[in-house]
């Protein structure tokens, strides 16, 4: 009977996620929060994520046919608020705890979610991004996302806006100074609406089955407050083009 | 006997033989002929013979069989011969007989029947023709089209289309039969606009009486929301109004009970529905109590909080959530109790026992509330009120556990869940009689243990070892000062949560031991009750002071003692021996510092010295009795010595230096 213990953020290794996805404009994302607290019987977690896209070095003598994907190294920025810790923090990406992560393409699929495989890693200690480097990675994007999420049974539901730092002299960002050193990638300030369901294994069909299900359930538990809905497929293309 | 044929008229003429020798008519005839009279493999020399015999005698019976002989050639104007009998066409069928004697040709009634049918359809028909022109006609006027459509083409011919008119007729008003008509019209009227106006009073009287009850209703609803209860839809029934009294994080089981109907009565109040109906239980709250062979020492005592006034809704409410509450609480301890069989939890039949040491036994189960009756199980003589606040410190402590419980699951499934796998995994028994039994229990081996060491602590003292090197003292649950200061535990924020999470797990206490030649034992009691290891753990340790033998003290199973010694008991009776043995043990490290010449050779109790050539053995026993000595030749009489613990075992009252320093003397030469 332990309460959970949320410091240390250790994300999912890798699994099959089944999805949905929505839009909530900035005007009604109080009210849609407020809904889904009800609905769901549980306030949201409120968190933020940095994320690290890298973009792999292409070898001359590779065939043409083989792809190369995009992978983000992932770490939970911890709350400055917290106790031990001053506000005015400098927030070093080195220092952070990094987890490994490539979203395969999703695949195509008969069923009424977008189905993607996840690969992932998490790390205990050393040099995260400098073993990414040396594996030949270089740093293509940063950006943090400011999350709100909540739970039902299995289902995850995610609200999410993307940061992005405001000047190129600002590096990768800093989380910590949020109001002068990052603005939202949406410039009308939305957010987007993610409902995962993970299955640990891709062949396990009655539990695609029962991933399906459940998402149909929370699909039809916040319909009116959120449309949630299956997107094109391209759109969540990790591929490395040209 | 086949199935005679269904009397069939068929309005369709008999087929007209144009070619009478053609070879076409025969499958037609013979189908026909199978459906008159049966199949060919229904005749037999009997029916063949009875059909020869009614042809000859016309007067024959109505047997289904007879018929007479088929027509094969029959002219187009004759009508079709007469049908097969069939049962109820018996009457018919002998005047059909007898008309078949006088005229064979002479149409039957049926034939008769199916003309005169014929006749009046074709009168029908016409004149139904007839009033279709006459009214096509009378439209064609005003609207061509659809008239001429309808008209016969013998009519359009006769008349042309539009040329009949019609027009209303004026007649002469009779002024006295006006005025009649006049009265009876207005009296009508006047009747009917009573009647009108009475039914719009009595339509507002309703009406003003339905606001009311309306009125009532809804305030008391919204009384109930202001108060803090969530009012609902109904889920099952339609516009139906319902309150949430259940709690959010219960089990599946109980999550949907939590709901009551508010119905409105008919002076406009609202009743929820009584949940002594739809509980399990009905009217029952949760009961504990301690029983000693079987006779009830301590009793929990039903109060039932109630803030409302008696009867009132939010009365109600409140009685209902009481109850489902304890009704969740039960069904989890039985759940629960089924986990801990093994360490004395018994089920029965709607209730839960633990069984202590003692003859004491712990049952908790429902007790249906009675609110006029006192119980009178409060009367018993034979309660005790220490046992009675037990008993309502347990009954408070399951209440409190589940809620912490309820806290748990809350916490549990705002955490996002592992992926899914094929192996679902059940979610665990609550927590909630373990907490208590692990209590229980480490109350019970604490309290053994100190009678143990009190028994051997006066044996020893009894055969006159120094207060100073012996005696024992026991710390309890000295695991909550560890505990508190772990960083884990100062992370959690809720007070509550933090003072029930120090009891819920393991319970820890240590006892220290001191006994004659500088044993000293450590003993650490270690209750727990979850799947790793179930039950109770004594973990001795025994270290050897300072001596002038080297390390090695004594010997247990084969090992040496050293330094150090580590051993590991799961029951009581376990510790009680191994600590006799160290006093034992112990004894004789004492014995041997005295330096009276006795010098241990085996590494047991037992020391030996040669006197005289003779040679003489002390053996040193701890037991049930106390502190024993045996002395001894070989082969000579045992002298024995016994300290116990409120006795002395030498009549002089002499300890067991004493004696063993007289034995030397006495063997001095």
């Amino acid at each position: 009977m332990n309460a959970p213990d949320t410091t240390t953020p250790f994300f999912t290794t890798s699994h099959q996620e089944l999805s949905l996805h929505g839009y909530v404009s900035s005007d009604r994302f109080p009210q849609v929060i407020k809904l889904l607290t009800n609905l769901f019987t549980m306030p949201p977690d409120t968190f933020t994520e940095h994320h690290l896209i890298h973009k792999p070095h292409r070898p001359k003598n590779l065939p043409p046919n083989v792809e190369t994907y995009y992978i983000k190294l992932l770490s939970r920025v911890e709350d400055p608020d917290a106790d031990g810790m001053d506000g005015a923090q400098v927030y070093d990406a080195r220092k952070q705890r990094w987890a490994i992560r490539l979203e395969d393409l999703p695949e195509v699929t008969r069923r009424p979610c977008v189905s993607r495989s996840i690969l992932s890693a998490n790390t205990g200690s050393g040099d995260v991004m400098g073993f990414v480097r040396a594996m030949g990675y270089t740093i293509h994007a940063s950006y943090f996302t400011e999350n709100r999420r909540l739970v039902h049974n299995n289902v995850v539901l995610t609200l999410s806006q993307i940061l992005v730092p405001k000047t190129p002299e600002a590096g990768l960002g800093n989380p910590y100074r949020k109001d002068e050193e990052l603005r939202p990638l949406d410039p009308k300030n939305g957010w987007i609406v993610q409902a995962s369901v993970k299955v640990a294994n891709n062949s396990d069909l009655d539990g695609l089955g029962q991933a399906v299900n459940e998402l149909t359930q929370v699909k039809d538990m916040v319909k009116g407050v959120v449309d949630l809905e299956v997107i094109e497929r391209l759109a969540l293309d990790t591929r490395v083009k040209g | 006997m086949p199935d005679p044929p269904p009397l069939s008229l068929s309005l369709r003429p008999w087929p007209i033989n144009l070619n009478p020798d053609s070879s076409e008519q025969l499958p037609s005839l013979i189908s026909r002929i199978q459906a008159q009279y049966g199949h060919f493999r229904g005749v037999s020399e009997a029916s063949l013979e009875a059909e020869i015999a009614s042809a000859s005698d016309p007067t024959a019976t109505t047997d289904s069989n007879t018929t007479p002989p088929p027509q094969l050639h029959p002219e187009p104007s004759s009508p079709p011969p007469s049908p097969p009998n069939t049962g109820f066409q018996s009457t018919l069928d002998s005047t059909s007989s007898a008309n078949n004697v006088a005229n064979p040709n002479e149409p039957t009634d049926a034939a008769k029947a199916k003309a005169e049918m014929l006749e009046t359809l074709m009168s029908a028909h016409e004149d139904a023709m007839l009033m279709l022109d006459y009214l096509s006609l009378l439209v064609s006027q005003h609207q061509p089209e659809m008239g001429t459509a309808t008209m016969s083409p013998a009519l359009k011919q006769v008349v042309k289309p539009g040329t009949l008119g019609w027009d209303r007729v004026t007649r002469k008003i009779d002024p006295k039969a006006y005025t009649v008509d006049d009265k009876v019209t207005r009296s009508w009227k006047r009747a009917g606009l009573e009647s009108a106006a009475s039914a719009l009073l009595d339509a507002s009287k309703t009406l003003v009486t339905r606001i009311e009850k309306e009125q009532k209703y809804w305030e008391q609803v919204k009384a109930i929301r202001d108060e803090g209860w969530t009012v609902v839809r109904h889920p099952k029934e339609k516009n139906v109004l319902a309150v949430r009294y259940g709690f959010a994080e219960s089990g599946d089981m109980f999550r949907e009970k939590g709901i009551g109907a508010l119905r409105m009565k008919d002076d406009g109040s609202v009743v929820m529905d009584d949940v002594g109906v739809t509980g399990i239980h009905g009217n029952a709250l949760l009961r504990v109590r301690i029983m000693k062979n079987g006779e009830t020492i301590g009793i929990s005592v039903q109060k039932e909080r109630r803030n409302g006034v008696p009867g009132s809704l939010r009365d109600q409410i409140e009685r209902a959530r009481n109850f489902i509450y304890d009704d969740e609480l039960f069904f989890e301890l039985c759940r629960e109790a089924r986990l801990l069989a093994h360490v004395g939890v018994r089920t029965e039949e709607g209730s839960v026992a633990i069984d202590l040491a003692d003859q004491r036994c712990i049952i908790i189960d429902m007790q249906p509330l009675d609110t006029d009756l006192t119980d009178p199980s409060d009367l018993l003589s034979s309660l005790t009120p220490n046992d009675s606040e037990t008993a309502q410190a347990i009954l408070t402590t399951l209440r409190i556990l589940l809620s912490y419980c309820h806290r748990a699951s809350y916490h549990r499934r705002s955490q996002p869940p592992p992926p899914i796998t094929p192996n679902k995994p059940k979610p665990p028994p609550l927590s909630l009689l373990r907490p208590i039994a692990t209590h229980l229990f480490h109350q019970t081996s604490i309290s053994n243990l100190r009678l143990i060491l009190t028994k051997l602590s006066k044996s020893a003292l009894a055969a006159g070892f120094p207060r100073a090197g012996l005696g024992f003292t026991i710390s309890p649950y000295i695991h909550l000062a560890e505990k508190a200061k772990s960083p884990e535990f100062m992370k959690q924020e809720n007070g509550v949560e933090k003072t029930i999470k120090l009891f819920s797990d393991a319970l820890e206490s240590v006892a220290t031991v001191t006994l004659p030649g500088k044993v000293h034992c450590a003993i650490k009691i270690r209750t727990r009750l979850q799947p790793a290891w179930m039950g109770t753990k004594f973990s001795v340790t025994v270290t050897a002071g300072n001596s002038s033998d080297k390390d090695v003290v004594g010997e247990v199973d084969g090992e040496s003692i050293k330094q150090q010694q580590h051993a590991e008991f799961w029951m009581i009776e376990g510790v009680g021996d191994y600590i006799q043995l160290c006093l034992e043990r112990g004894i004789v490290r004492e014995i041997l510092t005295w330096k009276l010449g006795w010098r241990q050779e085996v590494e047991d109790g037992e020391i030996a010295k040669s006197i005289d050539g003779v040679a003489r053995k002390v053996r040193v026993a701890v037991g049930r009795n106390g502190v024993s000595v045996t002395e001894g030749v070989t082969g000579g009489r045992d002298e024995i010595w016994v300290w116990g613990e409120d006795w002395g075992g030498d009549p002089e009252g002499r300890g067991l230096r004493e004696v063993l320093e007289r034995s030397r003397k006495k063997t001095a030469p």
